[in-house]
């Protein structure tokens, strides 16, 4: 049994406009599974379905052989799935900290639980450490991505979704994040990333599929897909 | 000289209660974007409700205030159900239904209160027994003092809890955020529940602190409520301290007008600086978030 099943999904966000078109797509446990596609594809709007935020029009999401398509976003990362929005979404006044413990909240238990859990983070990412007081806002963009992946895990998640965690930064911080996403895989975490950077997301992954336009046009591991004379031209730029 | 002293002091007192109603209403704006403006209409049915406890059903004081301003968080629980729940919690920022619910809710309260307790002003039991403190030459009564005391301490209590608590921080991230709030294990619906608790109790609050200072009657919410919700506007609408000094802001410069103007000017002092601050500074003194949300 998958991890994470998704049978014949469609989804939007008006009734009767359907953004995603009859999705299947599978993440195995210990999986980095990347789904690449171009702007306005669909690649966000997958992620949130997954985690409550779009209700489906049809089709199944099934984590750990369990329907969660009823369930509200709050209830979905309880159960171990943990999305990382496009676009930070830090609590801009609030401290590092402070939104670091935050992320804790779904684990409903005491300060001192969370906060050994704060101290693991720091260890994976030290520059948070040093920011700890700082407000969100204040952090460079390659801190906050960092910060809202590291909110991301305090809620001690099995499947972790990753919304184009590269975006806005610098090639050099890019290959960190990467880098790290590959060092999450080795944590432990499966991963289901979505990018644009086809090159880069398909290369870490176990498994990929191509999203256009809301239709997985293409699937297969990771390597495969960077062969393909389709994806080459398309999103490779060769 | 000590006149001004005097009426300065007199002002802190109305102030305070004008502070405490503008951060009933700032931190209910603030997750749900819902401007309370039946606030002192549930200040003034929470009152009435202590009244009846302590005169007609002879429940102690301390009892029958506790006992009310639970019926005032209630109240406001039920309200944010009424308002809420015709709309969802999604775009509220853009929707304005709650703007005639509220009304309504309003008109309510008010016939509510005629028909229960009577269209006549009563007098408030004094719970606070009728003395004055003097402090140098200036004179208060208890009762001023007594709301200084409660309105400073609800203050500090509100701050501790934004600053040092993991619900405050939980409201202010409803607030800024509520997808990504979502996403980490926070119901936004059951944070926006508090926001409205924590409103009613302050309701409930201010409306006993001010029972002995006016009368009790039906319409004893409107005016303070109006004012109230000024101060919130002039410190910017979802700041908490920007709402205090608004209302303290307030409080003073009526009590001062006081000492040249008759007393029926006073509400046009608070609603004229509010409009010669907002044209100078549309978010108010503190503000910033309307500009972010609109
Ligand atoms: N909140 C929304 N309401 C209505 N339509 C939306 C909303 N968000 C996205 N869409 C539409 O859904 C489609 C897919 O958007 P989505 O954000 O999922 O694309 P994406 O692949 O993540 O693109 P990008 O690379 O730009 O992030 C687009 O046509 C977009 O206009
Ligand atoms: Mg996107």
């Amino acid at each position: 049994m998958a991890l994470l099943d998704i049978n014949n999904l469609f989804a939007g966000y008006e009734p009767g406009v359907p953004v995603l078109k009859n999705i299947s797509l599978s993440v195995e446990e210990g999986e980095i599974v990347s789904v690449i596609g171009s702007n306005g594809a669909g690649k966000s709007t997958l992620l949130k379905t997954i985690a409550g935020l779009v209700k489906p029009f049809s089709g199944e999401i099934r984590y750990r052989g369990e329907s969660i398509v009823r369930l509200p976003p709050y209830q979905i990362v309880k159960r171990g799935i943990s999305l990382v929005p496009e676009g930070r979404q830090l609590f801009s006044d609030l401290t590092v900290y402070q939104n670091l413990f935050l992320g804790g909240y779904s684990l409903k238990t005491n300060k001192s639980k969370i906060e050994e859990e704060i101290r693991e983070k720091e260890k994976l990412f030290p520059i948070l450490k040093e920011r700890r007081t700082q407000r969100a806002s204040t952090l460079s963009g390659g801190e906050q991505q960092m910060l809202t992946i590291a909110r991301g895990l305090m809620s001690k998640p099995k499947l972790l979704l990753l919304d184009e965690p590269s975006l806005g930064l610098a090639p050099k911080i890019i290959q960190e994040v990467f880098q790290l996403v590959k060092e999450l895989k080795k944590m432990g975490y499966s991963i289901l990333l979505v990018e644009q950077l086809a090159n880069q997301a398909l290369h870490i992954a176990d498994k990929g599929y191509v999203l256009e336009q809301g239709k997985i046009i293409l699937s297969g591991s990771g390597e495969e897909l960077r062969k393909d004379p389709n994806v080459k031209e398309a999103y490779l730029g060769v | 000289m000590s006149d001004i002293i005097q009426s300065l002091a007199a002002g802190l007192a109305m102030g305070a209660i004008y502070a405490l109603i503008a951060l009933g209403i700032n931190i209910i704006f603030s997750t749900s974007s819902i401007v309370n403006f039946a606030f002192g209409d549930l200040a003034m049915i929470s009152t009435f409700i202590s009244f009846s406890l302590m005169s007609t059903f002879h429940v102690p004081p301390v009892l029958a205030v506790l006992l009310s301003i639970a019926a005032g968080m209630a109240i406001s629980l039920l309200m944010q159900v009424v308002v809420i729940r015709p709309i969802g919690i999604h775009n509220l920022e853009n929707r304005f239904e709650w703007l005639l619910i509220l009304l309504g809710i309003s008109i309510i309260f008010k016939n509510l209160a005629r028909i229960i307790w009577g269209p006549r002003p009563r007098a408030y039991p004094n719970i606070f027994n009728d003395s004055n403190v003097t402090i140098g030459n200036v004179h208060l009564s208890t009762q001023e003092l007594w709301i200084l005391i409660v309105a400073i301490a609800i203050m500090v209590i509100i701050e501790w809890m934004n600053r040092s608590t993991r619900l405050g921080w939980a409201i202010q991230a409803t607030s800024m955020n509520k997808e990504a709030a979502s996403l980490i294990g926070i119901n936004p619906l059951r944070i926006i529940s508090y926001t409205f608790l924590i409103g009613g109790g302050l309701a409930a609050v201010t409306g006993i602190l001010i029972g002995p200072v006016t009368f009790l009657s039906p319409e004893m919410g409107t005016m303070v409520g109006l004012k109230g919700f000024s101060a919130a506007l002039l410190g910017g609408v979802g700041s908490p301290r920007g709402g205090i000094a608004g209302g303290f802001m307030i409080g003073i410069c009526e009590a001062l007008a006081s000492l040249f103007l008759p007393a029926d000017y006073a509400p046009a002092i608070a609603f004229g600086i509010l409009i010669l601050v907002l044209l100078i500074k549309p978010t108010g003194l503190f503000g910033r978030t309307i500009i972010e949300k609109v």
